[in-house]
């Protein structure tokens, strides 16, 4: 460790950082075995981080402690404790039906927690948003309001006509209907090209911020960059 | 029994098929052998239960002519004594059992055949009586001829009729074997062994020095050594109730009288007569004993000479003969012995015959079966070629991104924006919910790995929020993001100046459980962190945390998530617990799924500030400071990205589409 005293470990971690984000960047040549080890460091390292940010974080404080400070105040942990036990039976295939009971508790628990969050959340308010008139004079003043609405109004019913498909036999208005469905249904389906296009530029976006993040790194651990 | 190799079914003895499946059997095949009567496989020289030879070693050449001293017929004073008793045990054998009956009754018919006669003991076969029609079997007639034939003193043997005397015990060619009991098998095999030295009978078994030569292969076999000597030989002996046994090694068989000059050194030794010789016989003796033993016992003696080729007979030249009767016959084929002569396969001929489909069949089946799959050479896994347009694009971007970097904006200008609404919304909702003091709680959801985006925008709100007074209660549902948390908070504290850890800005770490630890966390913030993540401090000790008993003292909720996952699972969470306010810093990339949440009716989110654009405008409204030139490089970016896009599209609209 006196070695170490002596060295700016700071100035070692950015030359670190600066040749694994090179190998990273070798990828542009194809796979290669520069990227794969910065893969495997990157992998190794961050599982190795969690298994001792989660011992430090969950098991000492939240079991661990408790159970070793007043065992019978806490007993109640052995039952979270067994749980997790259990789901080492897991390795073995005599032994993992032992694993399915915590595994039910935990997509039990999960699954409640999601229907209920997803419920108030996140569909009530979709179909509130989705409730819009159509009416001009809501919208006196806002004509962008009024595009808005129909846009939303048509995007919405074409994408649900787009998956509707039963062909209703008939003639004369059944047919007329069916055509205005199958128009209406490919109007639907470019919104949502449209629709997927803007995630994917979303995504370019963020990848490039991630991007332009690590020319700023480089550059500024050459020393082309102040400060 | 004969036991199916296929099925495993067994069959009677002499079956040529299998009764089960149809197999053809082996012993239908085999040779017996003469010793023990054991079936064996045809071609074998040695039995494979008694060891004994099978096929004879080739007589010398002057062995077909008739020894002087060998007996013509089968006569008493041709057989040794010690045989004559063999042959007295086993008729006593046969006097017992079912099959044959006791030869007593037919001594007067047996008689005829003069010197036969004197072998009473011998088994005999049975005729009843009405059976006179009864032709008798071939290998009986062809004994009989033998024997009529090699007597020379004796020429009046009876030659034809089997009823006026079936002469000799009869010891019949492998055609007759089913007819015969097993012991008379043995016996049989045994006498004509005495008889083989006597002027080979006419037929198929001749050998004659003159005219046509055959291999020698006629003569029958006996074992060549006393550990060769088969069961049914010791059996014939007296019973041990009758006789006292003595073993082999002290001295002669006390139920075989038979003198010991009479039988060879070999022998001697076999049935237990004294000591075995040292050493071979002189030749002087050899010559004594070859007028005693018959030649083929001669043959097989240890130390016998080894079998010579004949030279081919008078007039056989090449492969054919060229004078005589045989003239133009080609060809030698060697005798064989009839009983090692296996049975003429039936006639199947109506069973394999088949039709024209079945024979393409059978040939398609052959193709099949008998070629080999085309060697298929797979492709060689290439690696993928790094076009030249992919390497140049790639070079031309990042030249392009680092060019505003590198000035500092000074060439390249960051282009026109105005502040979305979402963003106002967010900064509005910062500056008019928040009382110093204020207690808010912020997720930094997001880990090394998309920190680059994320950082700025989470900076910029996390100053904002202390410019503000606020208590910053951070906590993470990553078990990398408390540490990046940790990382913003000291910058921004660093930035804001007078804001100290623990009172006015604590890092909670990492929330296991998701969504549940989510809800566990605003229902109880202080009883779900526990401890603090940098100093490990109890929870309920540290002043940012004092009087925060759950979600309704909260005063915001401000989610920073790279994904739009973990933003929705902390709103919903929060939404159906308590009103509390809440803003969103995400990812570019999440912020198509979040705006509606700011957007729609209900509006969960005061506001969303999203990317790095979004977070240079939340600084320039704040009056943070974030780095122009990371902006500027990313919309330069965006900008060539876009550029080429198009080109690529125009240039996949304009160009045919290969076939």
């Amino acid at each position: 460790m006196e070695v170490l005293e002596g060295l700016d470990l700071t100035a070692v971690q950015a030359w670190v950082a600066f040749v694994l984000t090179l190998m990273v960047f070798s990828y542009i040549f194809g796979d290669n075995p520069l990227f794969r080890l910065a893969e495997h460091i990157f992998v190794g390292t961050a599982a190795g981080y969690v298994a001792v940010l989660v011992y430090h974080t969950v098991f000492r404080p939240r079991l661990l402690e408790p159970l070793a400070q007043d065992p019978a105040g806490h007993g109640y942990l052995l039952v979270p404790l067994l749980l997790g036990l259990l789901l080492l039976a897991k390795g073995k295939r005599s032994t993992s039906w032992m694993g399915n009971i915590t595994m039910a508790w935990l997509f039990g628990v999960g699954a409640a927690l999601a229907v209920g969050g997803a419920l108030l959340g996140t569909l009530a308010s979709q179909l509130r948003s989705s409730w819009i008139s159509l009416n001009p004079t809501d919208y006196a003043g806002r004509p962008l309001g009024l595009i808005n609405a129909l846009l939303l109004a048509l995007g919405t019913i074409g994408v649900l006509l787009y998956f509707y498909y039963t062909e209703p036999a008939g003639k004369g208005a059944g047919r007329l209907l069916a055509g205005i469905r199958r128009g209406w249904g490919r109007l639907g389906r470019w919104f949502m090209l449209v629709t997927f296009g803007a995630l994917f530029a979303s995504a370019i976006i963020a990848r490039f911020t991630l991007l332009v993040d690590r020319l700023h790194f480089l550059l500024q651990t050459i020393g082309l960059l102040g400060g | 029994m004969i036991y199916c190799p296929n099925c495993g079914t067994a069959n009677r003895d002499g079956s040529k098929f299998c009764n089960e499946c149809g197999q053809r059997l082996a012993g239908a095949e085999g040779v017996r052998c003469p010793m023990c009567g054991a079936l064996n496989r045809s071609g074998s020289v040695f039995c494979t239960q008694c060891g004994s030879r099978l096929i004879a070693v080739e007589a010398p050449a002057e062995a077909p002519a008739a020894p002087p001293a060998a007996p013509a017929p089968a006569g008493e004073e041709a057989v040794p004594e010690w045989l004559a008793k063999l042959r007295e045990a086993a008729q006593r054998e046969v006097s017992i059992g079912e099959e044959a009956p006791a030869p007593e009754q037919h001594e007067e018919e047996a008689p005829a055949a003069g010197p036969a006669e004197e072998l009473p003991k011998a088994p005999v076969f049975v005729i009843e009586e009405g059976e006179a029609e009864w032709v008798p079997p071939d290998w009986l007639s062809e004994l009989r001829a033998r024997s009529a034939g090699a007597a020379e003193e004796a020429p009046a043997a009876p030659s034809e009729p089997l009823t006026e005397a079936p002469a000799a015990p009869v010891f019949a060619a492998e055609e007759a074997v089913s007819e015969v009991p097993d012991w008379l098998q043995r016996l049989r095999a045994e006498v004509t062994a005495e008889e083989a030295p006597a002027p080979p009978p006419p037929g198929p078994i001749r050998t004659e020095a003159a005219g046509p030569s055959f291999p020698t292969e006629a003569a029958p076999v006996f074992p060549a050594g006393p550990e060769e000597i088969p069961d049914w030989l010791k059996e014939l002996g007296p019973p041990p109730s009758e006789q006292e046994v003595i073993p082999p090694a002290a001295g002669p068989v006390p139920g075989l009288a038979v003198e010991e000059e009479e039988l060879p050194a070999w022998l001697r030794e076999a049935i237990g007569f004294g000591e075995a010789p040292a050493e071979a016989p002189a030749p002087a003796a050899e010559e004594e004993l070859a007028g005693e033993i018959p030649e083929w016992i001669m043959a097989l003696r240890p130390g016998a000479q080894e079998p010579t080729i004949e030279a081919p007979p008078e007039g056989y030249e090449g492969d054919s003969y060229t004078e005589g009767i045989l003239a133009g016959v080609q060809g030698l084929l060697p005798i064989e012995l009839p009983m090692a002569k296996p049975p003429a396969p039936e006639d199947t001929g109506s069973l394999l015959e088949s039709v024209p489909a079945e024979d393409e069949a059978v040939q398609i089946f052959r193709q099949v079966m008998g070629s080999r799959p085309p060697a298929r050479r797979m492709p060689k896994p290439s690696r993928p070629r790094i076009g030249r347009v992919r390497l140049l694009s790639a070079l031309v971007l990042i030249a392009i991104m680092c060019l505003p970097l590198l000035t500092q904006g000074q060439w390249f200008t960051g282009i026109a924006r105005t502040v979305p609404d979402s963003v106002y919304a967010a900064y509005e909702a910062v500056e008019e919910e928040l009382a110093p003091n204020d207690a808010v709680v912020v997720a930094f959801d997001f880990d090394p790995s998309t920190a680059g985006e994320m950082a700025p925008l989470a900076q910029v709100l996390t100053e904002h929020l202390m410019a503000r007074g606020a208590r910053v209660i951070a906590v993470s549902t990553l078990p990398a993001g408390p540490q990046v948390a940790q990382d913003i908070l000291d910058r921004a504290a660093a930035a804001r100046g007078g804001k100290s850890y623990g009172v006015h800005y604590v890092n909670l770490g990492y929330l296991p459980g998701r969504e549940a630890g989510m809800r566990d966390f605003l229902l109880n913030p202080v009883g779900a962190a526990r401890r603090d993540f940098v100093r490990g401090q109890p929870a309920a000790d540290l002043p940012a945390l004092q009087g925060l008993q759950g979600i309704q003292d909260l005063k915001m909720l401000v989610i920073i998530g790279a994904s739009a996952q973990d933003v929705r699972w902390w709103m919903e969470q929060a939404a159906g617990l308590a009103r509390v306010p809440m803003i969103a810093g995400v990812s570019a990339a999440a912020e198509p799924y979040i705006l509606p949440y700011y957007q729609g009716e209900g509006r969960l989110l005061q506001g969303v500030v999203a990317g790095v654009l979004g977070a240079g405008d939340y600084g320039a409204l704040s009056g943070s400071l974030v780095s122009t030139a990371r902006v500027e490089s990313l919309q330069w970016g965006l900008l060539v990205a876009l550029i080429a896009m198009l080109i690529v599209a125009a240039v996949s609209v304009f160009t045919p589409a290969r076939t």
